[in-house]
């Protein structure tokens, strides 16, 4: 069970935080915390970290809660973009106190890794089971490149580093990747 | 930098959802986020077609102490519940005296409840007031009260336009409520614009706003912005 399961529950409950319940938000964290602290730690590889991103999410989400709208996706999509982005801002202004000196290695394992579990998840999720589809008709570098932006929070520069390809060659497989993406799921 | 390109903004919200970015065009396309609905919903739709990604990620049970440091930096570990007002009416009563007696002594102890900077009345002459809007700068946000309940169209939304002094183009400040209340945020260009702007005006727009960032329908109300 993913939180992208539950968005019929979790969106009642976006309302209740939204009028000041705190009871609601306390819910909505024990439905969605060890989802998005996967996703935390992925891109900023220190626990503590992760935990300072963590705890932003849901004083942000607490705060916020009024300018959630459906037309922002899924209650889901909307915890992990704000997720992201905190994620992201940490990593890319203290580059220094997330590991980049002892950078995790790339093993392909982690991505074959990363595609089980959309495969397992787009058994019954029938978005998991699209974009797993149309990533799998990349071309292998095109959505090893994707997956590293998207899942690790990487840069260009750094997916370059861990793929051991030129920046030019990596910008180009993201794009292209990604258009090719778009193309697919909208098809 | 040209907004105005849909390829162009298409790609931006791709780099900016992936966190591809380099720090300024990143910050600078967050501001646009804040007062451009095509913007916003270029990235909604990336977020959209990616977030099972991210649910495929296995999850990690956060330590205890996550849970908390929440509570304590919202203030809610000794809040009382919510609904103990309801419940004991007299309590409510007596604890309001009490909060009236004290508000001064309470309230020098705690951030002060900031007043609006800006107060408007959109009214409309056949109908009386229908919105009462109160910008609060400190906390970068516009409070929006229906007084009479206003239904859009089908399929469209009134959203709400300053329209700065000298001519410049109208800067959406997002979509009004048809009935209740709503809280938009403001951002530090849009704040920029309000100290600017004498007059608000309320258009139809398809639902979700312009496409254009800028007013596409008719202008069916405006008011003047006061500073209080």
């Amino acid at each position: 069970m993913t939180p992208n399961d539950k968005n019929d529950e979790l969106e009642p409950l976006l309302r209740r935080c939204a009028s000041g319940d705190a009871a609601a938000l306390k819910l909505l964290y024990k439905n969605t915390a060890a989802q998005l602290f996967g996703v935390l730690r992925r891109i900023l590889l220190r626990d503590d970290l992760a935990q300072e991103a963590l705890q932003d999410v849901y004083v942000s989400v607490w705060r916020n809660a009024k300018d959630y709208r459906a037309a922002r996706g899924s209650p889901f999509t909307w915890l992990v973009s704000i997720a992201r982005n905190r994620a992201i801002d940490i990593k890319r202004s203290r580059r220094r106190e997330v590991q980049f000196a002892d950078p995790i290695e790339y093993v392909p394992e982690d991505d074959d890794a990363a595609n089980s579990d959309l495969a397992a998840l787009a058994e019954r999720d029938a978005d998991a089971r699209r974009l797993k589809g149309c990533l799998d008709e990349l071309q292998p570098m095109q959505r090893n490149a994707v997956c590293l932006a998207y899942l690790n929070g990487l840069t260009h520069e750094e997916v370059a580093g861990t793929l051991a390809a030129p920046l030019g060659t990596v910008k180009s497989w993201v794009r292209r990747g990604l258009e090719s993406l778009k193309g697919c799921i909208e098809r | 930098m040209r907004y105005d390109d849909p390829q162009l903004l298409d790609s931006l919200a791709r780099e900016y959802v992936l966190g591809l970015l380099p720090a300024r065009p990143r910050a600078r396309f967050a501001r646009l986020l804040s007062f451009s609905l095509v913007a916003r919903r270029a990235v909604t739709a990336w977020e959209r077609r990616l977030a099972p990604l991210a649910a495929a990620v296995r999850p990690v049970e956060p330590p205890e102490s996550a849970w908390t440091g929440i509570e304590t930096a919202l203030g809610l570990a000794r809040a009382p519940p919510a609904r103990a007002a309801g419940l004991w009416p007299a309590l409510a009563a007596a604890l309001a005296i009490v909060a009236v007696l004290f508000g001064g002594l309470y309230f020098s102890q705690r951030p002060s409840v900031e007043r609006p900077a800006y107060v408007s009345v959109v009214t409309d002459a056949a109908t009386g007031p229908v919105w009462l809007l109160q910008a609060f700068t400190e906390a970068r946000a516009l409070r929006v009260s229906t007084v009479n309940p206003r239904p859009a169209p089908a399929g469209s939304s009134f959203e709400l336009w300053m329209l700065p002094d000298g001519g410049a183009s109208p800067v959406s400040l997002g979509l009004l409520p048809e009935m209740g209340a709503a809280q938009l945020d403001l951002s530090a260009a849009q704040l920029g614009v309000l100290t600017r702007t004498m007059t608000l005006a309320v258009s139809v727009e398809p639902a979700g706003g312009s496409p254009t960032g800028l007013p596409t329908g008719p202008v069916i109300l405006t008011a003047p912005l006061i500073r209080s």
